[in-house]
């Protein structure tokens, strides 16, 4: 038994529950895509609202199989009221931040040099996972904060991309992306996709189940 | 400084047992948790686990709830207060033995 992975899984439970975050990390790199494809004024925003309602509702069928398979976790310090305050101003950053990137998204594409020349919502988002990370090896007592390798890779890798703007519309063009935020959000999701997939195997073998009464031997 | 080899028999054997100390451990990180996942995080057997759970409910280290969650019947399992505290200096001693043991010479027996 490892006594400091089992306190990081306990401590951050829900975190790892991979696949529940894999709908959104897909959902972010299809909608680059579907953005990068889209050229003219109107916009068609069916695929939003339809991505939104797969990322709200994978999250919660998913959600069913982890406490069927893996059981439940009551976090420390936190109340059902925490959490709504907390959701509502991670939405309202979000959403802030998706509202500043626009802007430099209109600033670029029309050749004009943008007020902020990083993402801002891979800066918030990244930075917010790494601080979350962080936070849970603190109160979970883990003392080694490499316990979970993809978590600050991962967070720090979105942090990274936030920065690509600042290379300028080359690289993007390469890869075929009219504007470099739309290559910043692809890059994104694929991210989330590998913690994601890094949580859920991190979960899946530290709770695999190998039961004392499969092995035949007590404990 | 004593030897610390002989300080690790006055440590609680109601916490230090192996599997007890994992289920006090995974507990003092979290508000509750179900009977389900403390057998996947220990691997005890179902019977093991209700045992362990059982000695130290028994010794107020933790409280049981019987529910039913989603017409499902659900063991849910949270630390008490004393519990925590137990453990917390359960952690504390062992972490100074290990220094302790680090740091141990073997006295010259003249």
């Amino acid at each position: 038994m490892n006594f400091d992975n089992a306190r990081f899984i306990t401590a951050n439970f829900s975190g790892l529950q991979g696949w529940k975050t894999v709908p959104a990390g897909a959902v972010l790199f299809l909608s680059a895509l579907w953005m990068n494809a889209q050229t003219g004024r109107t916009r068609n925003l069916l695929p939003i609202v339809i991505g939104f309602g797969v990322v709200v509702a994978g999250y919660l069928l998913i959600g069913r199989y982890y406490r069927r398979t893996y059981g439940r976790v009551e976090p420390a310090g936190r109340t059902p009221m925490k959490d709504v305050v907390f959701a509502v101003l991670i939405l309202a950053v979000v959403i802030g931040a998706l509202r500043l990137d626009d802007g430099t998204l209109r600033a670029l594409m029309a050749g004009k040099a943008a007020q902020f020349p990083v993402s801002m919502y891979a800066l918030l988002f990244g930075s917010v996972v790494l601080l979350d990370y962080i936070r849970n090896c603190r109160r979970a007592g883990v003392k080694n904060l490499g316990i979970f390798p993809a978590g600050w890779a991962c967070a720090g890798g979105i942090i990274l991309s936030a920065f690509l703007p600042l290379l300028g519309d080359g690289p993007a063009a390469l890869l075929g992306f009219r504007s470099v935020l739309f290559l910043v959000f692809a890059i994104d999701g694929i991210l989330i996709l590998l913690y994601s997939m890094a949580g859920h195997r991190f979960l899946a073998r530290s709770l695999s189940g190998a039961l004392e009464a499969e092995r035949g031997q007590p404990v | 400084m004593d030897n610390p080899f002989e300080e690790l028999a006055g440590l609680d054997r109601l916490i230090h047992e192996p599997a007890r100390l994992a289920i006090l451990t995974a507990l003092a990180s979290c508000k509750a948790a179900d009977f389900l996942f403390l057998q996947r995080l220990t691997g005890l057997s179902g019977g093991n686990l209700s045992s362990h759970i059982s000695k130290l409910e028994e010794s107020g280290l933790v409280r049981v709830e019987k529910q039913f969650v989603d017409k499902r019947p659900n063991t849910r399992i949270e630390i008490s207060e004393r519990g925590r505290k137990a453990v917390r200096e359960h952690w504390r001693k062992l972490d100074h033995l290990s220094n302790q043991a680090k740091e141990w010479k073997e006295k010259d027996p003249e």
